[in-house]
């Protein structure tokens, strides 16, 4: 488990995310297309909230499920989360999700 | 104490707790206010979560009022359409919304319909004192609030619950549920669901009892919250639906169980959308170590316009499974088999006792209307105080589905459109014949669904399309969309960029999956002779190998279904009882 105030890179979020992506499919990681929408591995709105959920208690960051729609791919995806990773710090402090 | 609501479900001291009088001098005053401002029978919009919505909605009650339960204000462009489409229906000019809500509401109203309404915000209003209240003397038959879980985006059907409804139908699941006043209700199910605002919250407060409340989104982000409040607030009764059992076991980890023990759990009711059994079995035995008992999983039959419960597996027992012919049941024959008959099997569980006081239950022939005997399956139809007067101002549908009589001449039923069987006494689901799909709990409906699709793809646009659902073999319910494609470009890769597509805009619109797509020729969607898309036609021929393909993308358990029902469509195999 990573510190929450670490700062991830982007290498660190997208294999992260096209693991947690394959996991769901029960694919292997490296068959998750980066280009290729979400969609394509079955994410629905359950597992979409589920995904915000552990990235939000990983990264201290708030993310909203309705805005993954927008970003349907990993990498765009992974442009979203990087985004609100690097806006972490100018949030006042206890505004993100708990940790456990 | 009546009330608990929990902002997070993890933490006690973001709790805030009612006794019975708190809530009661609460409701006095919401209600004075109403009374201040609207006549008695208004309709009154409630959005807020937790508390707010508790004080609001029972001021709405004890005003004399109808309240109507909104979902959160989605960005989400169908969600949106839906509310206006509600608020229209509803005619009501006050929304009632917590503080938070009320500048969430005055950004983003727009086309939701909510801008017509005069937003009443609980903290800013200054209210009324307790003793302003006046009585309205409500009677059972008044409309206590409408439920919209029915009807597609554009034609929302609201199911008006009455005082009566309520009192019955708790009364009802106490009895079902073997739970007392002692007992301590609870759970993560939204408040603009029957399931939520009815069993989770109005079932307890009715009986005496009390309920812990805390938000679905929490649940849905952090599925071992539900997990913990459950520990935390030593809850006897929460349920879900079957999603709800799934998502816990792929999701929770023994770290985020650590500490917590369910042995309080005595009712864990899987209902609102098909049970898998195989989900069922998986749970108690994924939190077996953290003190669930294998007797708390119960199994629910139930609808909104039953009020909510219709029946309930018996308590302090597991559910009983019974082992059901797969591809037999596909065609509506219930026949139980041995585990060594050498078919694949369905396992069905039992939603418990088919007769009840509340109930008065038959099983009939959808084309005959004629009444099945036990172990026949056909469409339930249900009558009894708990079934509500008819759909909101509908009065064609509200006679065609509330008002059916059977071939033998009794009378008043509600269609349910659901499809079961009686069996040793316990009522067991098989299927549905209204074409609404359900998925994650949530009702959505074929057309709206066909729609999207048809705009998703040029080769698309011209064709027409069938959505239904086909139930796997452990099982889930599956979306299955059958779509005409003409293009001249039928190469693999044109044709696999199609499919994408159509599961991007459907999951973008409606944010479910669709693990089946089938792409055919033109004219192999089957239709009535005056046009009318034939879901069911559509989907035994694509079952039983009928409908020219051109290209298919199938989930692992679809293709399974697939295979197995393409073996026993071979010749010989139709054996009748």
């Amino acid at each position: 488990m990573p510190s929450q105030n670490h700062l991830p890179s982007r290498e660190e979020v997208s294999a992260w995310l096209a693991e947690r992506v394959a996991r769901h499919a029960r694919l292997r990681p490296q068959d998750v297309e980066a280009d290729r929408p979400l969609t394509d591995y079955g994410l629905d709105s359950v597992s979409v909230f589920v995904l915000c959920g552990e990235f939000e208690d990983r990264h201290r960051v708030q993310v909203e499920p309705t805005s993954v729609w927008e970003h349907p791919t990993v990498r765009t995806l992974t442009d979203l989360l990087m985004e609100s990773v690097a806006a972490r710090d100018t949030l006042p402090s206890g505004t993100s999700g708990g940790d456990l | 104490m009546a009330l608990v609501a929990c902002a997070d479900p993890v933490d006690a001291t973001g709790d805030t707790v009612f006794t019975y009088a708190e809530l009661d001098t609460e409701a006095r005053r919401v209600a004075a206010g109403l009374q201040r401002e609207l006549a008695p029978g208004s309709r009154v919009l409630v959005r807020a979560e937790g508390a707010e919505f508790v004080r609001g909605f029972l001021g709405c009650l004890y005003a004399g009022m109808v309240a109507v339960p909104l979902p959160p204000i989605s960005d989400n462009r169908r969600h949106r359409e839906r509310m206006a489409a509600v608020v229209a229906d509803t005619q009501a000019d006050v929304v009632l919304v917590s503080a938070e809500d009320r500048q969430r509401i005055a950004d983003r109203t727009r086309d939701t319909g909510l801008e017509a309404a005069r937003p009443l915000a609980l903290t800013e209003m200054e209210l009324p004192a307790a003793e302003d209240w006046k009585d309205p003397s409500a009677g059972t038959s008044d409309i206590a609030f409408i439920q919209y879980t029915s009807g597609s985006t554009s034609r929302p059907k609201g199911v008006p619950v009455s005082h009566g409804n309520i009192l019955g139908n708790a009364a009802h699941s106490m009895r079902m549920t073997g739970a007392t006043r002692a007992d301590r209700w609870g759970g993560w199910l939204p408040m603009h669901h029957d399931f939520g605002l009815v069993y989770q919250l109005l079932t307890p407060l009715v009986m005496g009892a009390s309920t812990a409340l805390m938000d679905a989104s929490a649940f849905l982000r952090r599925p071992y919250s539900w997990l913990r409040l459950i520990h935390r607030c030593g809850i006897t009764v929460s349920g879900g639906p079957n999603f709800a059992y799934d998502l816990c076991c792929r999701t929770v980890t023994d770290e985020q169980m650590a500490g917590v023990d369910l042995s309080s759990w005595s009712s864990a009711v899987n209902g609102s959308e098909p049970i898998s059994a195989a989900v069922m079995a998986r749970f108690a035995e994924r939190f077996a170590p953290f003190g669930l008992r294998p007797a708390a999983m119960t199994a629910g039959y139930g609808l909104a316009e039953g009020t909510v419960c219709v029946t309930l597996s018996p308590p302090r027992v597991p559910p009983t499974v019974t082992r059901v012919d797969a591809v037999r049941l596909s065609r509506d024959e219930f026949v139980p088999v041995g585990p060594d008959a050498g078919v694949e099997a369905r396992m069905l569980v039992g939603c418990g006792p088919a007769h009840t006081d509340e109930f008065d239950l038959r099983i009939v022939d959808p084309a005959s209307l004629r009444v099945r005997a036990d172990g026949e399956v056909g469409e339930i139809w249900l009558r009894g105080p708990s079934v509500v007067q008819g759909y909101w101002q509908r009065e064609e549908e509200s006679r065609e589905s509330f008002d059916a009589t059977t071939a033998e001449g009794e009378g008043g039923f509600l269609r349910t459109g659901d499809l079961g069987v009686v069996h040793e006494g316990q009522l067991y689901i098989t299927g549905r014949i209204k074409e609404v799909l359900v998925v994650n709990g949530r009702n959505l409906y074929p057309h709206d669904i066909e729609e999207v699709a048809r705009e998703s793809h040029p080769a698309l646009s011209t064709g027409v399309g069938a959505a239904f659902t086909a139930f796997s073999l452990d099982g889930a319910e599956q979306v299955v969309l059958v779509h005409e494609y003409q293009s001249t470009d039928r190469g693999e890769t044109a044709l696999a960029e199609a499919v994408s597509r159509i599961r991007a805009r459907v999951a973008a619109e409606f944010a479910v999956a669709l693990p089946g797509v089938i792409l055919v020729r033109r004219g192999q969607v089957r239709r009535t002779s005056s046009g009318k898309i034939q879901r069911a036609g559509t989907r035994q021929a694509w079952l039983e190998g009928a409908l020219r393909v051109l290209h298919q993308d199938l989930s692992e358990p679809l293709t399974r279904l697939l295979a197995r029902h393409r073996t026993a469509s071979e010749p010989g195999e139709m054996t009748r009882r």
